[in-house]
């Protein structure tokens, strides 16, 4: 079983990627389980045609431990994606971080991770806030994480921060960054700058996908690229990520930056494509 | 949350700053409003070491007077009983409900609230909690700043739930009410408090003084409400109550004395007639030196003949030994040494070098108990909870806290007892600490 966490920015589009990332998946065949772990629980809306369904947090609070059941908290997506989401508490109260180790444990203990999946993505909020955003990468959960960004210096900025994460993470076990997911803003020499910057880490840009509209138009029915419009391009671009991943091999503890040196990456990049212009 | 940093604390209460969490802090003074009910917003865990804590104490005390302690503190807690789920989505909803049925069950005076880290970490709004419930309560409900080992320590709690307890409570009396003191800071978690209080009850009572309120031990919410009718100030404590006896000051515009509960014949006799003098009540006071003083010296006569002559090694770590060499010499006793095992304060160190005898500081365990065992004093002193047998001397374990007033003949009383064994049958540990 491979187990995937996606993680980045917040809006940086993971759950976009990461919900035509799983069909892409389930379309050769695969047994794919989409972990949403974001107190806003909208990771796999698209999957269930635009419901949210109750969470793993809801069931634990309504009916208590005991009472919960795997099938009260899988749901069964498009291309029969199995789909879960934590949830979480109401903005401002209660602790997030601790709602996702509670989500995982209640996971475990219901027997959902032996279930013949063949691949488990997790989808994780922003960025490591607190020790329970960290549980996929650092309970052997997840072995390999990819990150997703745009050539924006705040997106970036974060996916270097989780970097930080990735490494301290790395020497307690089995975690390993599988690489870089651009996810394009049309910002100048986008392309190029991601992949000094997935290079600069240690590692590498596995996908660069591009923008295009009809994302927006899926959403609007509530639906994955991947169902809305199977013969699109950006669905080839997805359907390309999912092979990459499957066959990417190379995955390694990354090197996180500073500001500065971010900065400095970035300037040089610029210059260089100046001078090449 | 109200926060702690605008508390000031006295240099003596530095040392102290660190230790335990301000939670337990806190319970201990709030567990002492006799009429309160203290919620305490955390998991069970921490009611249950703080309930087990101050019933073990009661217990003790209880057992050393007598059985006329009472076990109250223990049943006066309720806790919010965090779970995991409470922590994921908040425990304001268990805060609210605690108060509401505290309110309805109890009917308590007063209902305090204390919180533990969990409430503290999660970030739950109790101002916020305590100003939606109080119109739907009968009980005044007062926060007290806590927090756990988020918001400091042992010290900084205490210091923080008697501070909010006097400012929101005490008012200003005038007339203040003659010959009425308070007593500020008294050691809830001392197995001997309720001895050494009373000793003190019974010195001012022989002079003529009423004691108006505890701050804040045994005390229903009226007695604290009425402190600012006292004329007087009185610290068991000097590390915590000086900043006390200052706010009653600025407050009520109350004198105190700045000096700790006495013990032993000189710093009694100094302190009553310091307080007989606050109080207009010196001649009073003379009077009681006097009375009590010859009820001092008969009973030393009688304890004299066993142990004149005989020698003393004492070893403690940083605590003023001035009551233990006036026993000394009052009893005939030859002190060979005494050893610190810490560096004590230079006041300390300077009282002990002004009566003549050879000092050591920062000595190790190990060697004070070799320097004694040779020494072959007929009798050593150890620090509490550190007396170990030895084959040539009689050994004592000291309290913790030195006996207040006229009290230090008890332990003189032991010393003699222990010194009247026969030498040949070799010297015993006497085992009772307090």
């Amino acid at each position: 079983m491979r187990q995937i966490a996606i993680y980045g920015k917040g809006g940086i589009g993971k759950s976009t990627i990461t919900a035509n990332l799983a069909v892409a998946l389930a379309e050769r065949g695969l047994k794919v389980l989409q972990v949403g772990c974001d107190p806003k629980h909208d990771s796999t809306r698209m999957l269930l045609g635009g419901t949210m369904p109750p969470t793993v947090l809801d069931c634990l609070r309504e009916r208590g431990e005991e009472h919960v059941e795997a099938e009260m908290v899988v749901r069964v997506g498009y291309r029969g994606v199995w789909c879960v989401e934590a949830g979480g508490p109401e903005p401002g109260i209660g602790c997030a971080g601790r709602g996702i180790m509670a989500t995982f444990e209640l996971l475990d203990s219901l027997g959902i991770f032996d279930s013949g999946l063949d691949v488990v993505l997790y989808d994780v909020l922003g960025d490591v806030v607190c020790g329970g955003f960290a549980v996929p990468i650092r309970e052997g959960y997840a072995r390999e994480t990819y990150l997703v960004t745009s050539g924006e210096l705040m997106s970036l900025y974060a996916a270097n921060n989780i970097c930080r994460g990735i490494a301290r993470f790395a020497n307690r076990g089995e975690g390993r960054l599988g690489g870089i997911v651009g996810n394009s803003r049309v910002v100048d020499g986008e392309v190029e700058l991601i992949d000094a910057f997935a290079r600069r880490l240690g590692s590498q840009l596995v996908q660069f996908i591009p923008r295009d509209p009809i994302v927006q138009r899926a959403e609007l029915h509530r639906q994955t690229v991947l169902q809305y419009a199977p013969e699109s391009t950006q669905a080839g671009a997805y359907r390309e990520l999912a092979t990459r991943i499957l066959n990417n091999e190379a995955l390694g503890v990354p090197r996180p930056m500073g500001l500065e040196e971010l900065e400095t990456l970035m300037r040089e990049v610029m210059a260089c494509r100046g001078s090449r212009g | 949350m109200p926060r702690l940093s605008r508390l000031k604390f006295s240099a003596s209460a530095g040392p102290r700053i660190g230790y335990g969490c301000s939670l337990s802090g806190a319970f201990n003074v709030a567990g002492q409003v006799l009429d309160a009910i203290t919620v305490m917003h955390g998991d069970a865990g921490c009611a249950h070491l703080n309930v087990a804590t101050h019933f073990s104490t009661d217990l003790r005390s209880n057992a050393l007077s007598g059985g006329v302690s009472d076990l109250v503190v223990a049943s006066r807690l309720v806790s919010t009983a965090l779970r995991e789920q409470d922590v994921v989505f908040g425990g304001e909803d268990k805060l609210r409900a605690a108060i509401l049925e505290v309110d309805r069950r109890y009917q308590p005076a007063l209902i305090l609230v204390i919180t533990a880290c969990v409430a503290e970490i999660i970030g739950d709004d109790l101002p916020a909690i305590l100003a939606e419930v109080r119109p739907r309560v009968r009980a005044p409900v007062l926060l007290l700043p806590s927090g756990g080992v988020c918001s400091g320590s042992f010290a900084t709690g205490m210091v923080a739930a008697h501070q909010t307890l006097i400012e929101q409570l005490v008012r200003p009396v005038q007339p203040r009410e003659e010959r009425t003191v308070n007593i500020l800071a008294e050691k809830n978690l001392y197995v001997g408090e309720e001895r050494e209080f009373r000793e003190v009850e019974r010195l001012l009572g022989a002079t003529g003084v009423r004691i108006r309120a505890r701050l804040v031990r045994r005390a229903t919410v009226e007695a604290i409400r009425g402190a600012g009718g006292a004329a007087f100030n009185v610290l068991r404590a000097r590390e915590y109550g000086l900043d006390l006896a200052r706010l009653l000051q600025e407050m009520c515009g109350t004198p105190y004395l700045d000096q700790e509960y006495p013990a032993g014949r000189q710093a009694t006799a100094a302190w009553l007639a310091a307080v007989g003098e606050a109080l207009g009540l010196t001649e009073a006071a003379r009077q009681v030196v006097i009375s009590e003083e010859t009820a001092y010296w008969r009973s030393l006569k009688a304890l004299r003949s066993d142990l004149e002559g005989k020698r003393l090694v004492v070893n403690l770590g940083i605590a003023d030994p001035s009551w233990l060499l006036e026993l000394a010499a009052d009893a005939g006793l030859r002190v060979l040494k005494v050893n610190f095992l810490g560096r004590p304060g230079a006041d300390v160190l300077a009282g002990a070098e002004a009566r003549g005898v050879p000092l050591a500081v920062e000595v190790s365990p190990t060697e004070a108990l070799a320097e004694t065992a040779d020494l072959q004093p007929e009798l050593a002193l150890f620090p509490y909870g550190q007396a170990r047998p030895l084959p040539r001397s009689a050994v004592r374990g000291l309290p913790s806290l030195p006996p207040t007033g006229y009290r230090t003949l008890e332990e003189l009383a032991i010393w003699a007892r222990l010194a009247r064994r026969p030498a040949a049958e070799g010297w015993r540990h006497a085992p009772g600490d307090q």
